[in-house]
Order: C-alpha cells, then structure tokens, then sequence
C-alpha cells in the first residue's frame, strides 16, 4: 500500500488553557483532494497550521511519502514539498509575477541565469496547468482571484506535493471559484494532494474524496462523500439538518417607510500626476432602501459594490451626490464620517479580512465596545469594568462564542468567532440600518442559520440592512431585493423572491462576457 | 501582537529575567574594571536603602523616574515613542522659574497649583510642537522630538545667558527663588505628622507623582480617551473603524505626555535646588524610556522599576564618590543594558521561559483524569 501524502499524528496543542488540538491523527491519501470541516473554533485552521510550520504543536509528529519530518516552520514546509495558500498573501506590488515568486529563492551571485532557467519551468507549469497570465506582467494588475493563482503557481514551482488550503474560495465570485476547483481537479489528477478547509459544504461534498469531519479540537470521522448526502454532511457537523436557501419569510403588507436614498452618488479618484483624465470609482447610484427590508450588493471584484458600502457607513468619503438617512440629507463634507453615522443610528460590519472590526491585542471585552465605547464609560470605577466583562459575557453566551471568556485576548479566538463578535456588537445595539460586508464569511453552517435567523428577526423589526456579498447562497438566502454592480455602476435591481440562484450566477457570468 | 500565547506568569517571570540579565551584566563589566563586586553591591545597597538620608535621596531621584517613565509609557500606549523627555522637563523648569519668580510672595496655596499649572503647561507645549507635526505633517516623531531636546537646552542657555540671568553672577544661572517659595519638604510634611526624619531633597513632588500614577492608570484603562488612546496605538484601521480621530488623539497624548516629564522641573527647580541652572534635567527625560520599559508600560509596573532606579542613582552615586576607579557613568551603564535587554532583547528569552515553563503546565494537565 501507498504511504500517505501527508501523515499528522498525534497533533495536541494548546492555547493558554484550552486544548485547540486534542490527539490528532488525520491522514492524506496521494493524489487525493482531502476536506476538513467542523464548526467555529473546531480547530481547522490550527491544524492546517501546523502542517505548514505556522504553529509548533506541544506533541505530534508529521509524516511526508511515510518519512518521520521536522516541520518548525514554513521554509520547513516548503522543503519538504508541503505548501499552503493565504487568505491575505502580502506581495510586491510594482514587481512583477516572477520576481514575486521568485522573491527569497535568489541565493548566489548569478541570479539571472537562475532567472532564465526559473522562466523556462514557469513557462512549462502554467502551459501544463492552463494558467494565463504572462510572468512578466505586473502584480497590481491582478485582482484577488488571479493573485491566487499566482500563489498556487509559486508553490507547483517550489514543489509542492501537498497544496494547503484555507478557505479559499471565501472572496471568489462564483465563476472564479469554479475555475478554481478545475484547477484542483487537475493538480489531483498531476498526482498532487489537496488538503482544504471550507465552510461551503456542497462545494466540499462536490470535489473531496475524503472529509475529515472536527469538533472541539479532535478529529471525530472520516467518511467517503459519495456515500453520503450533503444534508447529511451539515448534520454530521452541527448536529442538526439544515436546508438550504434558508427560509426567509417575508412579512408583507407592514408599513415601510424610507429609510436610505442614495441620489447620483460618486468618488472621484484623484488622477495621477500627468493625467487630466478623470476616473471615477463610483458613479451615478441612485436607490432607497425601506425600512423592514434586506438588500444584497453584489457583482464582480471591484465593481464598487465594496466601496458603495464604506461610503454609506462613513469609512470611505464621497465627491458627488446626496445620501439622506431618516430625513436628513448630507452631501459630500468632511460632516458624514463613521461616528456620525452611528449616531443616526447606523451599524456597520466591515470585511473580516480588514480585521478592522477588532483590535487583536484588546481582551474580548475591550473589542466588544468598540466603535460605540462613547456610552460605556462612567465615573464608577470599580462597577464599569465588571460590567462590560458581564455585558460580554452575556453576548458570548447569547451568541455562542466560544471559549466563554471574555478576559481572553481577541486575537485568540478563532476568525470566525472573531466575525461573530464584531456581529454580535453591531446587531445587539439594534441599529435602524446595518450595513455589512461579507457578513458570512468564515462562519460554519450552523453559525450562519443562528445569524441569519438574528438578522431577520431586526428586520421583522423594522430596521433595514444593507451587505456586499460575492455568495449566491447567501443572497439568494438573506436578501430581499439585490442590487447589481458593475465598473462602478448600478446595472439592475431585482427581487430576491422572482429570482433563481441560477439567473443570479448568470448576470454575473454575462458581465464577464460584456466586459 | 508580540506576546501572543504568553500567559501572564511567563510575562512576569520574563520581565523579571530581563532586569536580572541587565543587573549581571552590569556586574560583569563593573568585575572587569577591577571593583570588587561584594564590596561594590553593598556599597550601593547601604547607600541607597541603608540610611534614611539615603532613602530620601532614592525617593528623591524616583520622583524623576516616575514623571519621566509616565510620560515615555502614555506616548507609548498610543504608538508614539517620546524621547523628547529632556526637552520637555527642561521647558517644565522654565515654567517653574518663570511662574515663582513673577508671583514671588504670593501665599504658597496659589503659588503651588499655580506653579504646577505652568510646569504642565511648558511641557505640554513643547511636546505639542513634534505632536502637531506627526499628525498633520506626517513628520517622524522620533527625531523632532530628539531634536526639540537640543533645541530646548540651547534655548535654556540663551535664557540664562540674557533675560533670565540673575545679576552680578558669572555663571549662567537664574536668580535664585525665594525660599518662602519652595515647596514643602517631606521632612516638613512628616514632622506635621507628628513624625521626625532628617532633610533631604525629598519633597511633595514625589507624592504628587505617585497620584499622577494612579491618575495614569485611571485614565488608560477607565476613560474614554484612555480607550481611544490605546486603540489607536494597536491599529489606525480599527481607530478608524471605531471613528476615533487619530490625529487628535496623537496631539492630546503627547501633550499630556509631555505636561507629566514637564514635573521633572518641579522636583527639581522648585522642590530642590531654588534655581535655574543649564543642566538640571541630567538625563532623567532620557532615563524614563529605561524606566518604561523595565515598568512594561504600566503606572505601577512604572513606580517600582523608578524606585529601582532611584536607588541605584543614589547608590551609584554613593559608590562613585567613595571608590577613585569608578565614575558617575556606572548609573548610566544600568540605564543602558536594562534599556537593551527590557527593550531591544525583551523578547530574546520568550522561547527559553515557555520552554522551562512548559513541563510545569504539562504535569498540571497530566493529573486530571484523561476523558
């Protein structure tokens, strides 16, 4: 029989006092395309963590082809044909794509024969692999998606055997991570094996071999995807069957008033020095939003339905245009900034990924104040801090962020229990207009039923709440209406209710071929 | 973002092993000079703890300690490194001088808040000087501020070479306050007490500087601005997120920053020596990013690693005037390895101390009944 790809064994790790790792053991079959799923805090990401060298385990071993490896860190990894895929990879900006996977590889004084000999096996991989970019071209012209491909050309070309995944299919368009997993259907089939973690169940189900199923730090099953139905996959994982889109009953006949209108809105880009072109980034967004209503914007990587949404919330400032809220009109001042725009009652949840919502080094209770600890300080020394700790603890428990303790430093807390708190402290203050970016990403199935279930529950309330979404799921599931972007423009709004998820993935596909 | 994982008892036995590298290493360096280190330790111990004159000058110099480590740790607390202590105590003095000469003869009741509101005020304006050039110039507040210290001592010399220079003296110092102006000593305070200790420099300064500790920490950890303070030292984006203006953050931070170095001057000019002289910071603004450092950053952390220091100013001293082969530098040796070993190498033994302290947590988790 074949040794596996890659062996973990025995992985136990610890945080402070909490276990992340409880005796793991998983094994990677070569040429296999291998998924990890689990709830919030189960411990995946520690565990992909230590197979790369990010995080030194207190027991465990790692076997690669059944040889007994030292991995401390990455370059570790690296040599011994293990590499891993980051949701926010730092490059070169102005370099271009071989230099940037060349970066660190220099070593010796003739670097351009090294060079020239590099270009030559690039060239093979991405003839062998279909990648269509030019080795030349500079880094900044790539958007999200093609920047991991680079990534992942960057590993074939260091030698990976075993490609490290962590959810990587979080901030692609649908058409984008369908060409993604292709390209892992055809690494398998190169022999390469796939591990990857993912919270989108069906696509998990649709290309794994094996999934290997977590909780609570320790690897509960490992079963055959085939044998199995995906609804059977989200009740191995949570407890709980759950369906999918989830059930949005729309209260109707409720009087609903405006609540946002948005008349000619647009940013200027600052030309360059030599340009008198001008360039928008956002231009003529006209629409409202009522109260008692959900709206999704969506559309391709930088079609300005991000942008749109920190301008509403007063992260991002607007050069034309008229935003009124409740009445009250603003036009593009210095006047609209985020602090003001919590005073009108407006919440707002930016991208995970920004980790702007949370200050790391902050304890829990401390981040749970965040942006509206105006009101929470008093001049009662001794009851206000065991108040707020109470306060979070409370909102913990509600809503399931686990470890319970708010005394832990937030940046011990697992990405998704991190998101769920930022969640937690926006919807808690029952805002009139939540405005959210990517709110699901990174959260487990079940963690998103609870959430969807809150965020329905606000607006059967009365308030209206905004998000930028790239997942079909999740629009079709949360929204009420959607609003299409793109080159910075509004191209059509729809009902959620007239629309299927298919019509939805083809508009966005038709942008594609438009542009 | 540096301590991850690190649970507060590895962070206090890794400070702790930071200062006791510090202390050996300045004892290998005094042992290569040729002193004997037996005779040398106690000879700065007995100077500094063992008679209560020699108390009083410890708390005497731990009063600077304290202002300075204060206003270093406030700036620290918000991303800013502030080395512009001498600077600013130096402006802190004038203020002092200014203040008691003009109002001389006022009761002392006014005299001293009135005094104390312009030490504050000195320090604070000199520090929002790099303060305002940070946030709206974008400036690197590492070297206005070092080179506003230099600034300020040459204004000091022009001062007391012109306006301020006391009449019919050669040196450049201001003329002297009048006694009635000085502030209480502690000896004076003790004795109202009903308690008799022996004079010393030591006056109400020094517990003016332990309420601006604990006013410090009241203000870090239970205000508003304390919390806005310290996110914006962790992240601008999540300050931003949080709709925290930055820029005034980074003003009002330094200028509370440099209104506590700015006491410096009141221990000093009006608590001690009466007079303006050119040098009477010596180094003590410098001082507080060691004492900072060795305190973590926090108020109390801050007032034991002063008392420290104070002792071994008063020590050192103490040593350096009865042993021919050593000078006053030794203090500034101390000074000099605690800052590279609490600052530049504080994390150098995190791998070491997890490493010892592993076996121990281990065992702990062992005893309990596995599932």
């Amino acid at each position: 029989m074949l040794s596996p790809a890659l062996e973990l064994k025995n992985v136990v790790k610890y945080f402070h006092d909490i276990k992340a790792l409880d005796e793991v053991c998983l094994k990677i079959a070569p040429g296999s395309i291998h998924g990890i799923i689990g709830e919030n805090g189960a411990g995946k990401s520690t565990l992909l963590k230590v197979a790369y060298g990010l995080i030194n385990p207190e027991h465990g071993q790692v076997f690669v082809d059944g040889v007994k490896v030292n991995i401390e860190n990455p370059q570790h990894a690296i040599d011994s044909g293990i590499g891993m895929l980051h949701q926010t990879t730092s490059w070169l900006e102005h370099y271009s794509i071989i230099d940037n996977i060349l970066l660190g590889e220099y070593n010796g004084f003739f670097m351009s024969r090294k060079k020239a000999k590099a270009r030559q096996e690039l060239a093979q991989l991405c003839r062998e692999f279909g990648f269509s970019f030019q080795l030349d071209m500079s880094m900044s012209q790539l958007d999200y998606s093609e920047r991991q491909l680079v990534d992942i050309l960057r590993s074939l070309y260091r030698g990976a055997k075993v490609l490290i995944l962590d959810e990587p299919m979080a901030l692609l368009s649908p058409l984008q991570s369908n060409h993604l997993l292709d390209l892992l259907e055809l690494l398998k089939m190169q022999g390469i094996s796939i591990l990857i973690v993912a919270h989108k169940l069906s696509i998990l189900h649709h290309i794994c071999d094996v999934i290997s199923v977590m909780a609570h730090g320790k690897l509960v099953d490992n079963i055959n995807p085939k044998e199995i139905s995906l609804g059977y996959l989200s009740k191995l994982m949570v407890g709980r069957e759950i369906t999918l889109p989830h059930p949005n009953n729309v209260v109707s006949d409720v009087d609903s008033s405006l609540r946002l209108k948005v008349s000619n809105l647009g940013i200027k880009q600052k030309s360059r020095l030599g340009t008198s072109r001008q360039s928008f980034s956002l231009s003529d967004i006209d629409f409202q939003v009522n109260s008692h209503e959900i709206v999704a914007l969506t559309g391709l990587a930088k079609a300005g339905h991000e942008d749109l949404l920190a301008v509403l919330a007063g992260s991002k400032p607007f050069t034309h245009g008229r935003i009124t809220v409740n009445g009250t009109r603003f036009k593009p001042s210095k006047q609209y900034d985020l602090k003001h725009a919590r005073e009108l009652g407006i919440a707002y949840v930016p991208d995970p990924l920004t980790g702007e919502g949370i200050v790391g080094d902050f304890p829990l209770y401390e981040t749970a104040i965040l942006g509206h600890h105006s009101t929470s300080f008093s001049t009662n020394v001794l009851h206000q801090k065991r108040h707020r700790q109470k306060q979070c603890q409370d909102m913990m428990r509600e809503w399931d962020i686990r470890p319970n303790n708010p005394m832990l430093n937030t940046g011990a807390l697992s990405g998704g229990n991190q998101q769920k708190l930022v969640l937690a402290r926006e919807v808690s203050k029952a805002p009139q207009l939540l405005l959210m970016a990517h709110p699901s990403n990174g959260l487990d199935v079940g963690a998103i039923e609870s959430v969807y279930q809150r965020l329905f529950k606000l607006r059967d309330s009365g308030a209206s709440i905004i998000f930028c979404s790239n997942d079909l799921d999740e629009i079709m599931s949360l929204s009420d209406r959607v609003i299409l972007f793109e080159r910075g423009q509004i191209i059509g709004q729809y009902y959620s209710q007239q629309l299927s998820k298919n019509d939805l993935s083809l508009m966005l596909a038709n942008e594609v071929v438009d542009a | 973002m540096h301590n991850k994982s690190l649970p507060w008892l590895n962070s206090i036995v890794l400070t702790l092993a930071n200062i006791g590298l510090a202390l050996l290493a300045s004892v290998i360096v005094l042992s290569l000079t040729g002193v004997d280190i037996g005779a040398a330790i106690s000879q700065i111990y007995h100077g500094a703890f063992g008679t209560q004159e020699g108390r009083g000058y410890t708390l005497y110099y731990a009063t600077n300690f304290i202002f300075s480590g204060l206003g270093v740790a406030l700036a620290w607390h918000a991303g800013l490194f502030n080395i512009g202590g001498e600077g600013q105590a130096t402006l802190g003095g004038l203020g002092v001088a200014i203040i008691c000469i003009q109002l001389d003869g006022l009761s002392l009741w006014l005299l001293i808040p009135a005094s104390m509101l312009f030490c504050a005020l000195f320090g604070a304006i000199w520090a929002f000087i790099p303060a305002w050039l940070n946030a709206y110039r974008s400036s690197n507040i590492v070297i206005t501020t070092i080179m506003l210290n230099l600034i300020a001592s040459s204004f000091l010399v022009y001062l007391l070479a012109g306006a301020l220079k006391a009449p019919g003296q050669m040196a450049a110092v201001s003329e002297s306050l009048s006694a009635a102006s000085a502030l209480p000593s502690m000896q004076s305070v003790m004795a109202f007490l009903g308690f008799n200790i022996v004079s010393t420099p030591l006056n109400i300064s020094f517990l003016w500087a332990l309420v601006c500790s604990a006013g410090l920490y009241y203000y870090l950890w239970y205000t508003k601005l304390g919390y806005e303070t310290r996110v914006v030292g962790h992240s601008d984006e999540s300050a931003h997120y949080a709709g925290i203006r930055s820029k005034r953050i980074v003003i009002i931070t330094m200028m509370i920053s440099g209104a506590l170095i700015g006491f410096i001057g009141l221990n000093e000019v009006q608590g001690n020596s009466l007079q303006l002289n050119v040098d009477f910071v010596a180094g003590f603004g410098f001082a507080g990013i060691a004492v900072a450092l060795m305190g973590r950053n926090n108020p109390l952390g801050i007032v034991i690693a002063s008392i420290l220091f104070g002792a071994l100013y008063q020590g050192g001293s103490e040593l350096a005037f009865n042993e021919e082969s050593i000078g006053n530098n030794v203090i500034f040796l101390i000074q000099g390895l605690v800052v590279l070993f609490c600052g530049a190498l504080q994390w150098m033994l995190k791998p070491t101390i997890n490493y010892w302290l592993r076996p121990m947590e281990v065992t702990k988790e062992d005893k309990l009944p596995v599932r």
